[in-house]
């Protein structure tokens, strides 16, 4: 073809309109001219004929004027159409949805294994050669990937050669293996999750003619419209060789159709086959090459052409179609593979690869052969690619999102900004905080364990359901939402929607209202954990009971929250005052109105999983809570930006009572209500966090976190009758499947400023020493701690000291 | 022999915790010992931290955004910072500066005392935050508090 498609459009569209306007306009002119010349030959002529004749001649005139009036009338109709259709938004987009992009740098907690998951997701094919994008090469320690770059929000990540280099669970370094060069950090383009379809469900990816690979292009007008480059939309030499076809073969075997005029009847007209359609398609194709540039008209052929259907979705253009056989980008297809989407224009149900695969192959074939009758390809190279495979992927990509539960609360959260309309016709691009590894991680923990736990216990199968949540503790990202056990259908949203009682999950809030008062309370304040009756404003009588009916005298405070002894936490809340706790849930974020029932401290309140996560992650990032998000920035398809949810974060609690409560709650998981922790997670995983089980073994709860990571699971039923597990037995293996399988780091137990440890002896609060069995650590505001000595310890700081020493030194 | 045994001791009576038992020596012991205490102490290093570098990279990236008035994308690469590593009390800090710069001073001083929460020994960036903190005060008009944050602040 001789055309450099390397060089702009746009400054191709400038040379291109230049050189034709005046052309167009010239081509007019000698009409308008030849009218007044004919004029007086006419006149001349009319002396011979009679008045009558003159009439009818005249009348004719008229009439012929009129009819040219109307025509011009219609055309300049059709003109504004076409303008107005072509320059418009000319397709309706969906919105594309993103996860999180995958950042790699030196020293971050990833394996080799993780990093081909995500490759995986993101359909990168492991080869050999890395030349294409798209592709990888796993060998040992060293993963060798090579990028396909993606225009994000702060800035375009480039197409990159990159080697990642790990040790054990770790990224060794990241290097650009063209350059051999050390790279601070990169991300991987990011994993598409979801979109939202116009209405029409019409699919489509826009992609720009300077990004279509020129071997396309080249097939494209080989086999569709060989004189493209020439004709001025509509192609005579081509209508009359398909005239001669069909008359020869007594039948429609070969259309004429130029790709303008292709063009012309996609966007402009329907399906009809009649005269006038032909007529006004032909008039729309001058007009519209009259007013664009070839490439321009190309380019929306290309994004426009109708390439095959998933259910009812139409698949549009060629980018999309690529991504809908291969999975791959339309600039990582080899010329076989251009071939078949080249041949599926034709009909793209009957030669249908994946239902047709011989009749899609034979047509491809004969495109090949095509491109070597025109000269594009050499013999060896057509040969070479009809020996290809279709390799086509063996199922169609789903249009429907794999992480329903997480995109139905992205949907919530978008809402308020962006209606309905907006996300299905705009072509937005949606920046989500899902990680698809934690997402798929939570799935997989909650389908395999409520199978297991189904089995284990005799229960029916899928008599139990789930939802789990999954944040990053710090920033409040939502990283996964499971809502049911079946983590594909879209449906009752439980994550979300399910409000159930939290049982002791309500513990934490309670302690760390206590606890905020250090004059008051310590982690080593004894409480009485003997029966308690308490009589209400409306004369009834509130019995709380410990879970096993057991009771443990006087205990620390640390103590009754690790057993979860509701007697004495029920003494606490009362002591602290019930509105007191319910402030300080709010200050953590739960925004519902509570009534202020001593039942209420033990957990006679609904929360959905959400926005338990939400309550906890105030404790997580040590005291400072921050709104769950699922949206980082929303951009248009043209890449401007939009909109950016920023980070923000408002100080709950007060970060060193936070503190004392979460070395407390990390103690649970040592030895108290979560301790079967201690055998379902790696030694070197600290983590913290409290079971919750409510009337009847109804609910299963356990929420908790790590360094990182935040995660709240639940298991209920639907009919909420009683699935017969407490929160260590049900959620909690969930929780630790989650937790053990995702990459994250041990819950940091950095000393803040403020703060001091001491030993304390649990039997009455005191401070103790190494002659006190069984004494603790416990962590203390400074000021706050005990300034008496146990009766167990040697005796006081002065003698105890001189006592030491004479023992050190005889 | 018997000296070193003392100096042995003597060490051992200003590390009172875990090393008794990993020497086996102590005081007469008249009950059993205390359980191992769980490790908590001051300064535990980051088991799982990532190096500093990533972070490092994006603060000065984040720094030249900053300095070109782009404080938009200044936050937004801090913010990916932070991501990487929360527990960076520098990153919270250039944060809570650039929110400051922008006009949202109750992110400026919650940021500002985040990064101090996480800040254990460096006084001089421990100022800086309340000096953020006390010009975000200011700028709302509490007065009272700004010169509160600004006495911590070392002003």
């Amino acid at each position: 073809m001789g055309l450099n498609y390397n060089r702009s459009p746009v400054n191709r569209y400038r040379l291109v309109r230049m050189a034709k306007r005046p052309r167009a306009k010239s081509a007019r002119a000698p009409t308008s001219r030849r009218t007044p010349k004919r004029k007086p030959a006419r006149a001349r002529r009319g002396r011979k004929f009679s008045a009558l004749r003159r009439g009818v001649f005249a009348g004719v005139w008229v009439m012929a004027l009129i009819g040219v009036v109307a025509i011009m009338g219609y055309a300049a109709y059709l003109d504004h159409q076409v303008r107005e259709r072509f320059e418009g938004a000319r397709w309706e987009l969906p919105a594309r949805v993103f996860a999180r992009p995958l950042e790699i740098y030196a020293g971050k907690a990833l394996s080799a294994d993780a990093l081909e998951e995500e490759l995986r997701l993101l359909h990168y094919q492991s080869v050999e050669d890395l030349t294409a994008t798209g592709v990888y090469r796993a060998q040992g320690d060293t993963v060798t990937l090579h990028s396909r770059g993606f225009p994000f929000w702060d800035a375009v990540e480039p197409a990159r050669l990159l080697r990642v280099e790990f040790r054990g669970d770790r990224v060794a370094g990241v290097f650009d293996a063209r350059k051999n060069t050390i790279l601070d950090l990169t991300r991987l383009e990011p994993v598409p999750i979801a979109n939202i379809y116009p209405t029409h469900l019409e699919d489509r990816l826009v992609a720009r003619l300077v990004d279509v690979p020129p071997l396309l292009t080249k097939t494209l007008i080989a086999v569709e419209d060989r004189d493209f480059y020439h004709h001025f939309g509509l192609d005579l030499g081509a209508i009359a060789r398909a005239m001669v076809a069909n008359v020869m073969a007594g039948r429609v075997v070969q259309g004429g159709s130029t790709l303008t005029q292709q063009l012309v009847k996609n966007l402009f007209l329907t399906s009809e086959r009649s005269l006038v359609r032909k007529l006004n398609e032909a008039i729309m194709a001058g007009l519209l090459e009259w007013h664009y540039s070839k490439d321009e008209i190309l380019e929306a052929y290309i994004n426009e052409v109708y390439l095959g259907q998933d259910g009812a979705r139409a698949i549009h253009g060629f980018a999309l179609a690529s991504q809908f056989y291969f999975e791959r980008r339309l600039s990582e297809l080899r010329s076989d593979q251009l071939a078949l989407l080249v041949a599926l224009v034709k009909g793209p149900s009957y030669y249908e690869p994946r239902q047709n695969p011989q009749r899609a192959k034979d047509r491809r074939d004969l495109v090949l052969t095509q491109l070597r009758e025109g000269g594009v390809l050499s013999t060896a190279a057509t040969t070479e690619a009809q020996t290809r495979p279709l390799d086509v992927t063996a199922t169609a990509p789903s249009g429907v999102t794999p992480f329903p539960a997480f995109v139905e609360l992205m949907r919530r959260q978008l809402q308020d900004q962006y209606p309905e309309q907006a996300l299905r016709t705009e072509g937005l691009v949606i920046f989500t905080t899902l990680d698809p590894l934690v997402q798929i991680a939570a799935e997989q923990a909650v389908t395999s364990k409520l199978t297991e736990l189904e089995a284990q216990r005799g229960l029916p199968a899928g008599s139990l359901q789930a939802a789990a949540v999954v944040t990053a503790a710090e920033t409040g990202e939502l990283l996964a939402v499971v809502g049911g056990r079946d983590p594909r259908l879209q449906g009752y949203n439980r994550a979300l929607d399910a409000r159930r009682p939290i049982g002791s999950l309500i513990k934490p809030v309670i302690y760390l209202t206590a606890l905020a008062r250090p004059r008051e309370y310590s982690l080593a304040s004894m409480l009485d954990d003997q029966p308690l009756s308490v009589r209400l404003d409306d004369q009834q009588t509130w019995s709380p009971r410990n879970y096993d009916d057991e009771y443990h005298g006087e205990v620390t405070l640390r103590d009754a929250l690790v057993g979860s002894y509701n007697v004495s936490t029920a003494r606490l809340g009362l002591a602290v005052g019930i509105h007191e706790v319910i402030d300080t849930l709010q200050q953590l974020g739960f925004t519902h109105r509570l009534a202020p029932y001593p039942s209420l401290l033990l957990g006679a309140l609904e929360m959905t999983p959400l926005e338990v996560s939400q309550v906890y992650q105030g404790l997580a990032a040590g005291g400072y809570r921050t709104p769950l998000n699922t949206i980082r920035e929303v951009m248009s398809g043209a890449g401007e930006h939009l909109s950016r949810y920023p980070l923000n974060i408002a100080q709950a609690a007060d970060p060193a009572s936070v503190y004392l409560l979460n070395s407390a709650l990390y103690e649970v998981t040592r030895q108290g209500t979560a301790r079967s922790l201690q055998s379902l997670l790696p030694a070197t995983l600290k983590v913290a966090g409290k079971t919750g089980t409510t009337n009847e073994l109804r609910d299963s709860w356990f929420a908790g976190f790590s360094g990182e990571h935040l995660a709240v699971t639940w298991i209920g039923r639907d009919d909420n009758k009683s699935t017969g597990m407490t929160g260590a037995v049900g959620a909690l293996p969930i929780w630790a499947d989650i937790m053990g399988n995702i990459q994250t780091r041990p819950l940091n137990l950095n000393t803040p400023p403020g703060t001091e440890w001491l030993m304390i002896d649990a039997r009455g609060g005191l401070l103790a020493d190494e002659y006190c069995a069984g004494a603790q650590w416990m962590p203390f505001v400074e000021g706050s701690a005990p300034t008496e000595y146990a009766p167990c310890a040697h005796s006081g700081p002065v003698e105890r000291t001189t006592r030491w020493f004479q023992d050190l030194f005889n | 022999m018997c000296n070193l045994h003392a100096i042995q001791r003597c060490l051992i009576a200003f590390a009172i915790t875990s090393i008794l038992q990993a020497c086996g020596v102590g005081p007469p012991v008249k009950q059993p010992l205390p359980e191992p205490p769980p490790p908590p102490a001051q300064y535990i290093p980051r088991e799982a931290g990532p190096s500093a570098s990533p972070v490092v990279a994006l603060l000065d990236k984040a720094q030249i955004a900053e300095q070109a008035g782009r404080l938009e994308d200044a936050a937004a690469t801090l913010e990916r910072a932070v991501r990487i590593d929360p527990y960076d009390p520098m990153a919270w800090q250039m944060l809570a500066r650039v929110r400051l710069a922008q006009g949202d001073g109750s992110q400026a001083e919650a940021m500002a005392a985040r990064s101090n929460s996480l800040m254990y020994d460096d006084e001089t960036s421990q100022r800086e935050n309340w000096r953020i903190i006390a010009q975000a005060r200011r700028t709302r008009g509490d007065e009272q508090g700004a010169r509160a944050a600004e006495r911590q602040a070392g002003i």
